[in-house]
């Protein structure tokens, strides 16, 4: 009988989930799929003691040396800033540029869309323009600023779109923590409706003085690595990332090419999102978890899934007591019995408007090579929680994630990935 | 993709509401762009109204004139949320990058909270107790068109099972100074749209599509007001605006990357008043 339910669940189909044929990450634990993944396997955290800049704080960051070296092509050397040159960084790894090239050939440069998250943009090029003497001077920036370019949140996708020379629907999203989840359903929502026929999601977040000084003033910066779900943790570390995800509708023709492409890699689709707002506080989550337990259950309901569907569970997992806390609680609401749950942040750090389509790659490399990743840097896990936060990296087969993202303003969203169409 | 317009805000130098708005556009009332009030009276929490900037403080009184007793069908907190602006907060960056320039770099932490694109609308959240999808989009100078859009893509799409409409609120700021000479926007300028998949109580209904032929921006007549358009990039809803007040059936062309959007738009019964 068993058995039985476990064959419908596994014929299950649902009409408007789409295949992440091709995707890329750049990270602080490396360039590219292999990197992650390896660092992954190996437990080793990209979290290192505070160089960034002048910064003067006691902390620990995700930082990603190879950005400062990458240059831009000449043409669109106004665009030279830190998140738009760790996204051209991130674009040259797994073969991403050549998959682009054939996607646009396949569909045309109208019909494929751009749909990227950001929270930091380039305003690093602001900041760092008002430290100079000559502003201080004369209240002017320099020549080598360019607002609409390098600061303008839009211009992550602007430079995407000019490099691949793109003409369709493009648009950032930018809801905090949450951007790069949300990106997944507005794409899913366009090419639902035939406003684009695949789209190019992702997230790119960048390392600034306002989010490294701005956490610090809400008291949210851990002084070591951050550790998620521990009893003795202090707050986050703050990452920087660039994670891209060539998305389509899953017809066979596509769907064999990928196979090809990726080395016969298990396919993974988006098959569900949800979406929900706290309506409580500005920098707090509800206490409760309301807001997060609510897009879950939207995610489930789009995916047409239970709780018991779901093998794992990537937390949004911050490493401050507020959110830990509260996510536990709304998983506790969600499932019969505790989840195997972990963050990823103790890798990479909290990256911010990258982190959904981060944990979205990471959450599709869990269903490819079948292994559930352990809290990173998690001494001792925090006994209030429930959930079953794994102190051991656990190879097993894993079918489908959830990926939490929650961001400031009360902006929730959860994507359901699977090996299943 | 049908769109059904319920009722419309907006706040901009010479227009405090939709009613003075259908005044000028009608030219029953001559414009003049008097500055918008330096307090905007909006329905925000004591705390969050200490707290609110600029940008949130135009892009709430826009939205909250959304609601309207007319709309009793749901409230306007059931409503998708779709916030769009092309900036953002760039005063509140200004001021952080003023305190990241002083010693000990005192960035205060309502200001950071502030600096998120997202900050209207997880103040309009709060405010009117919305608990539904909420986003925050930019597309640059294309932004209202994107806006308009995603909203009308939400409405459409099979994800919104219940059927709910969209509140889509507009919004931009002027620049603080050191920004001014690289952003021309002149004028304070925000617009809320309340959409929706029914036609009751509606005042226009709107055929949105994206047109792959280039056809010349639908301009306005009146010198003021197109002075107007071109001084803040979601003023490019006036010509849409002024069709929907003066009750033409006429399509409207609005900037959207290399192709435009078009609408086509027709006058319901509500708007007969």
């Amino acid at each position: 009988m068993t058995k039985q339910n476990h064959n419908q669940k596994k014929t299950r189909t649902n009409s408007a989930a789409l295949l992440l044929s091709h995707f890329t990450l750049t990270t602080a634990i490396g360039c590219g799929i292999k990197e992650n993944l390896e660092a992954l396997k190996n437990e080793t955290t990209g979290l290192r003691s505070n160089d960034f800049l002048d910064v003067d704080l006691e902390t620990y960051i995700g930082r990603v040396s190879a950005i400062e070296e990458q240059q831009l092509p000449a043409a669109l050397s106004d665009y030279q800033c830190r998140n738009n040159q760790l996204a051209y960084l991130a674009l040259q790894q797994d073969d991403f540029n050549s998959v682009i090239e054939q996607a646009k050939n396949r569909y045309g440069a109208h019909r494929l869309g751009i749909f990227l998250g950001t929270s930091t943009s380039g305003i690093l090029s602001s900041e760092l323009a008002y430290q100079t003497e000559s502003f201080r001077s004369t209240g002017q920036l320099p020549d080598t600023f360019h607002f609409r370019e390098q600061h303008n949140s839009f211009s992550i996708a602007e430079f995407v779109r000019n490099l691949y020379q793109l003409k369709g629907p493009a648009q950032v999203v930018s809801t905090a923590c949450s951007s790069s989840a949300k990106v997944f359903a507005c794409a899913a929502r366009y090419i639902e409706l035939g406003l684009c026929d695949a789209a190019i999601v992702g997230g790119v977040d960048s390392l600034c003085l306002t989010t490294l000084y701005g956490f610090n003033s809400l008291e949210l910066v851990a002084k070591e690595v951050c550790r998620p779900a521990d009893e003795n943790r202090q707050g986050l570390s703050i990452g920087e990332a660039a994670a891209f995800i060539l998305l389509e509708k899953p017809d066979p023709l596509s769907a064999q090419s990928t196979k090809d492409r990726s080395n016969q890699q298990t396919p993974v689709y988006l098959q569900g999102y949800g979406e929900s707002s706290d309506a409580y506080h500005m920098s707090s989550p509800h206490p409760e978890g309301l807001g997060a337990l609510q897009a879950m259950q939207e995610a489930l309901q789009s995916a047409d899934l239970t709780a018991s569907d779901i093998d794992y569970v990537n937390l949004h997992g911050t490493a401050t007591a507020m959110n830990d806390q509260m996510e536990d609680k709304a998983l506790a609401q969600l499932f019969s019995k505790p989840i195997s749950c972990s963050s990823t942040k103790g890798w990479t750090g909290h990256t911010l408007g990258a982190s959904g389509a981060v944990e979205a790659i990471y959450s599709a490399l869990c269903i490819q090579y079948n292994f559930m990743p352990k809290s990173l840097n998690t001494l001792c896990v925090d006994p209030a929680l429930t959930q079953n936060i794994l102190d051991q990296t656990q190879y097993s087969t894993v079918n489908t994630v959830a990926s939490n993202s929650f961001g400031f303003g009360g902006n929730n969203c959860c994507l359901i990935l699977g090996e299943q169409v | 993709m049908i769109v059904y317009l319920k009722s419309v805000g907006i706040v901009a130098p010479g227009i405090a509401n939709w009613h003075e708005a259908i005044n000028v556009f009608t030219q029953t009332k001559q414009y003049f762009p008097t500055p918008v009030e330096k307090k905007l009276a909006t329905i925000l929490p004591p705390n969050e109204r200490r707290r609110a900037t600029r940008v949130t403080q135009l892009a709430m009184y826009a939205a909250q004139q959304a609601d309207t007793p007319e709309q009793n069908d749901s409230s306007l907190n059931q409503c998708l949320q779709v916030f769009c602006s092309s900036n953002g907060d760039i005063t509140t960056f200004h001021q952080i990058s003023q305190a990241l320039a002083m010693d000990g770099r005192p960035v205060s932490p309502t200001r950071f909270h502030n600096s998120v694109h997202n900050a209207p609308a997880g103040y309009w959240s709060i405010a009117s107790q919305s608990k539904t999808p909420s986003t925050s989009i930019t597309a640059y100078s294309d932004s209202f068109s994107t806006g308009l859009l995603e909203a009308a893509v939400q409405l459409n799409a099979s994800d919104n099972k219940q059927h709910r409409d969209c509140l889509l609120v507009c919004y931009d700021e002027i620049p603080a100074e050191p920004f001014q000479p690289q952003i021309q926007i002149t004028a304070e300028f925000a617009c809320a749209l309340r959409l929706s998949l029914n036609s009751d109580n509606a005042l226009a209904c709107m055929n949105i599509q994206i047109d792959h032929q280039c056809q010349p921006l639908t301009a306005l007549s009146d010198p003021a007001i197109e002075q107007l358009r071109q001084a803040n990039p979601q003023a490019v809803a006036l010509p849409l605006l002024n069709a929907i007040a003066r009750q033409d059936n006429k399509k409207i062309l609005l900037p959207y990357f290399e192709q435009g959007l078009e609408i086509s738009l027709s006058a319901l019964a509500a708007n007969q008043e």
